[in-house]
């Protein structure tokens, strides 16, 4: 267990190392120098900015300088806000950012299982055909689709629920995030709910179900203590690609819903090639990633008892 | 009693008759595609997907208007009529043109992605999957390291890198888009290779090159398909996803993700068809795929064979 | 006294292809503390059989058509829903063939006999707890203060037979139905498995109904014998009956393909040529007609009658008609090389 979780570790770092490094060695293979593009400075200006930026600093001196700074957690200054440090953006993104993705995540993950759960236990009856017709919109309209079209409905034409800017406090943010976090929460739905739905089809056709049958237990009982514990474990190994889907979705949603959070920092970085804010949350929410994936395997683990961490998988 | 002797006289069995094989033989892809055809989600995945390639071919093609022809003085943002199908947008350009040539560049980024991902997983995993031992470790600890970057992201990265164009989205969609396939086929490869019938045509002397395309690549071709039907629509997203973002393909060309992005006007106003017609087809797009994918998967997978 | 009564059981499945009728016509009893062996070949329909004293068939597809089976005086055919589940793990436990996938993977074993107990005789975790270590120790597992924490994947094939068997029988039922309860172990667990159920039989006065296509497990284990071909009993009779004075051609077939010490190596094992008849369109005559070297013009018209050969053996045969030859006069070899 314990060598296990040092490995993954280890992988962990291997990994974050290669995704700094690649984004370095990427931005620093645009020709010139993120200045060059800008109307022509005063030589000294120049000059002052690049030292600020180190880059006035021999290449693989300003990547050691690059990897420290990454190391104690500075993720570099703003070049197109130069008063502004990426940490700054990340701090006022994040919690903003967090809020829809942890939204989201709950509605995919809760109405994903229980839509799956239900669609399988009424196979091929009308609430099944129901369910999957949704799950097949799901999959089918991509975020940046379903999210004006909210908008549009909801917020304009029936103003149900305000869009023009974020509000206050927790309640008070509440009505806003309604739209983004359902728009941004639909196509994870549909996953989970038809990977809920295959995952109990198989546990309910497995011979352990037909033992709990023989004893006796009726279909409720039998449902709870041994479908739904074992049908859920698939639906944790997919947690990963699942957050990660919500996280990338957050950037066209908040760009959508010009909400302030990280992915509209980023997109606005893109489009003014503010390259140290594009690497900074690049390795932000990749490290993110990385860790989330690492616990959703420490979880399934803990709840799949035949799974011995750090034994090989099979396949 | 009432039965009349004869009744009671012994039928000679003939051997050949109970050991008779009923069914007529048919090849390994004739049954596939046997069972394709009964199977109605795959089918209208196919239909729906076929529908969509011919347009892509001829849509554009039919049009008497240019993807990048403009027209700003008498036919900006034109509702659809028997002039333009599909209206005009906001630089009075031909929606149904536009539509349809996104439709070429999605199925050219969606196809061409998913077919060097797949060209380079099947070598790669293969590789991996049959030499087995000290190799396939190290190859799959490089697969691991490259899987925890997260698909998108690198994408991005990429391409706020690289010269734009739909070469560069296609490289940088298959950067980290092979991985799923290796993974696949090193565990169908490694899977198979101890079965008795790669084992006999071992001992018959069959060299490695023989046995990986002739016992276990035809063998692995199931999975595969199935993931090479998913990945597509996959690489599809990506694209009008990257194209959203201002990422993809640059202006003038078009792209059912630029054509989104630009219609999100649309939102304070009403015209409707500049949004629907783009998203519409995508959504259409990704249903297809994932229909015959599902399709093919229940067809494939030999614990559903009957 | 008979514990249990099954007259003439119909039961189908409605497949694609139409209806499959597995099982045509089942009649039998079990006595207290009797073991009674269902034997045939895979597809003769025993399994169904089984499944379907306790409504254990999948319905949809499957529903029991025609027949009663007669459980203390009660058909459990009509009974409702909420007393079949009080009949099922309580009155009559079930074992499987597959004890690898038979337990749940994620629930320890002491959790999955304690389920019954305290769902059918309303214990207490504690007491339920207490139960199932005893259970644990009944079936013969060491240790079994700490294995009862412990998770199928933690026991042995064997042991976990042994754990089923407790599942099974911790409510004391009055009825064990095993199915092939031995075919996916060892040889040398089998005997122990087979030993442990005789031993708690006798203790606990339990009837078994034995569900199996090894005649060496029967030899061992039954008291009777009902021989099912083709969805039907074709013979039934004492173990004595069926092993040394069989009447139906396709029990002389079974007797004759098992491999025996005193044969020689070169010999062939034998096997009766064909399989058995497709269930979705019967033969309307005798099932094993097709394949049974006697076979007359009748047998492929009519089902064969019940005939007495005593008070314990009946047999389902066209041969015992009166006007039928004599089988010694028909020099044919029922198996082939």
């Amino acid at each position: 267990m314990l060598r296990y979780v040092g490995g993954r570790l280890l992988l962990l770092l291997i990994t974050l190392w290669l995704i700094s490094t690649m984004t370095f060695v990427l931005m620093h293979s645009i020709p010139g120098d993120p200045f060059t593009s800008e109307k022509k400075l005063p030589e000294q200006t120049l000059k002052a900015l690049k030292a600020k930026y180190n880059l006035d600093k021999p290449l693989p001196q300003q990547y050691l300088l690059y990897i420290k700074n990454l190391a104690t957690g500075d993720l570099g200054i703003s070049i197109k806000t130069p008063n502004r440090t990426v940490n700054e953006m990340l701090e006022d993104g994040f919690p903003v950012s967090a809020r829809l993705g942890l939204q989201a995540i709950v509605i995919a993950s809760l109405a994903g299982i229980v839509m799956g759960m239900i669609a399988a236990v009424r196979q091929n009856r009308p609430a099944d055909m129901i369910l999957m017709f949704i799950a097949v919109l799901g999959i089918s309209i991509p975020s940046f689709v379903l999210g004006p079209l909210l908008q549009k409905y909801f917020g304009l034409k029936w103003e149900l629920f305000p869009l023009a800017q974020w509000g206050d406090g927790f309640w008070g943010e509440f009505k806003f995030t309604v739209l983004p976090s359902i728009a941004l929460a639909f196509t994870p739905l549909a996953l989970v709910t038809r990977l809920m739905r295959s995952s109990m089809l198989d546990v309910l056709g497995n011979d352990y179900i037909r033992t709990a049958q023989a004893k006796g237990l009726p279909p409720l009982r039998v449902l709870t203590r041994h479908t739904l514990r074992n049908a859920i474990i698939p639906v944790v190994t997919i947690m990963g690609p699942l957050v990660v889907g919500i996280l990338t979705g957050s950037f066209v949603i908040e760009k959508i819903f010009s909400i302030p959070g990280i992915g509209k920092y980023f997109v606005e970085s893109i489009s003014t090639r503010d390259f140290s804010v594009i690497m900074g949350v690049t390795i932000f929410y990749s490290g993110l990633l990385i860790l989330m994936n690492f616990f959703v395997d420490l979880v399934y683990g803990l709840i799949d008892p035949r799974i011995k961490l750090g034994e090989k998988e099979a396949g | 009693m009432g039965i009349p002797a004869h009744k009671f006289q012994r039928v000679e069995r003939k051997a050949e008759q109970y050991e008779a094989i009923r069914r007529p033989s048919v090849s390994y892809w004739q049954d596939v595609w046997r069972r394709l055809r009964s199977n109605w989600l795959g089918m209208t995945g196919l239909i729906i997907i076929s529908l969509l390639v011919l347009m892509a071919v001829i849509g554009p093609w039919i049009s008497d208007y240019t993807y990048y022809e403009q027209n700003l003085l008498e036919e900006k943002n034109l509702e659809p009529s028997s002039e333009h199908w599909f209206g005009t947008d906001d630089l009075g350009r031909d929606v149904f043109t536009r539509t349809w040539y996104g439709a070429r560049i999605s199925l050219i980024i969606g196809i061409a992605a998913a077919m060097i991902d797949l060209f380079i997983g099947v070598l790669y995993g293969g590789i991996a999957g049959y030499k087995g031992g000290r190799t396939d470790e190290v190859m799959m600890r490089i697969v691991d390291v490259l899987w925890g970057l997260p698909y998108l992201l690198v994408v991005i990265l990429l391409l706020v890198v690289l010269e734009p164009g739909i070469t560069t989205i296609i490289i940088a969609l298959t950067v980290t888009g092979w991985l799923n396939m290796a993974r696949l086929v090193r565990g169908q490869v490694l899977q198979l290779k101890n079965q008795e019938y790669v084992l006999a045509a071992r001992t018959l002397g069959a060299n490695t090159k023989w046995i990986m395309f002739k016992h276990l690549i035809p063998n692995t071709m199931g999975p595969i398909l199935v993931l090479l039907t998913f990945s597509i629509p996959q690489a599809i997203f990506a694209e009008a996803f990257l194209s959203f973002l201002g990422l993809g393909v640059q202006a003038p060309i078009a792209s059912w993700g630029t054509m989104v992005d630009d219609a999100l006007v649309v939102i304070l106003s009403d015209e409707w068809w500049r949004l629907f017609f783009p998203s519409f087809f995508l959504g259409l797009t990704l249903l297809g795929f994932n229909a015959l994918g599902d399709g093919l998967r229940d067809v494939l997978d030999p614990k559903m064979r009957k | 006294m008979a514990v249990l009564e099954v007259h003439g059981l119909h039961v189908s499945f409605d497949t694609y292809n139409g209806e499959v009728k597995a099982v045509r016509g089942v009649n039998f009893s079990l006595d207290k503390g009797e073991t009674l062996a269902i034997v045939g070949e895979s597809g003769s329909g025993k399994s169904v059989t089984a499944q379907s004293i306790v409504r254990l068939i999948p319905s949809p597809p499957g529903r029991i058509k025609a027949g009663e089976i007669l459980f203390d005086g009660k058909d459990l055919t009509q009974v409702d829903k909420k007393e079949m589940y009080h009949i099922r793990g309580s009155e009559i436990g079930m074992i499987f063939q597959d004890p690898m996938t038979s337990l749940n993977p994620t629930m320890t074993v002491g959790k999955q006999i304690m389920e019954g107990l305290i769902w059918h005789q309303s214990y207490g975790k504690v007491q339920a707890l207490q139960r199932a270590v005893e259970m644990l120790r009944i079936v013969g597992i060491p240790n079994p203060e700490k294995r009862v924490y412990q998770y199928p994947h933690q026991y042995s094939g064997g042991m976990r037979q042994r754990a089923m068997i407790a599942i099974a029988l911790a409510c004391n039922p009055r009825i064990l139905i095993a199915d092939e309860p031995t075919t996916a172990l060892d040889v040398t667990i089998q005997a122990q498995i087979l030993d442990l159920m005789k031993d708690l039989q006798e203790k606990t006065e339990t009837s078994i109904i034995l569900i199996t296509h090894d005649l060496g497990v029967v030899a061992e284990m039954a008291q009777r014998v009902a021989v099912m071909y083709g969805g039907t009993i074709v013979e039934t009779g004492g173990v004595e009956d069926i092993f040394h004075r069989s009447r139906h051609p396709y029990t002389w077939g079974l007797m004759k393909s098992l491999p025996r010490m005193d044969q020689k190596q070169e010999d062939e094992l034998e096997s009766i040529p064909g399989s058995p008849p497709d269930l979705l369109s019967p033969p309307q005559g005798c099932p094993f007609a097709d394949r049974c070297p006697y076979a007359m013009q009748i047998c492929h018209e009519e089902m064969p009658e019940q005939t007495k050969v005593s008070d314990s053996h009946q047999v389902f045969c066209w041969l015992e008609h009166p006007a039928a030859p004599k089988v010694n006069d028909l020099k044919v070899n029922i198996l082939s090389k």
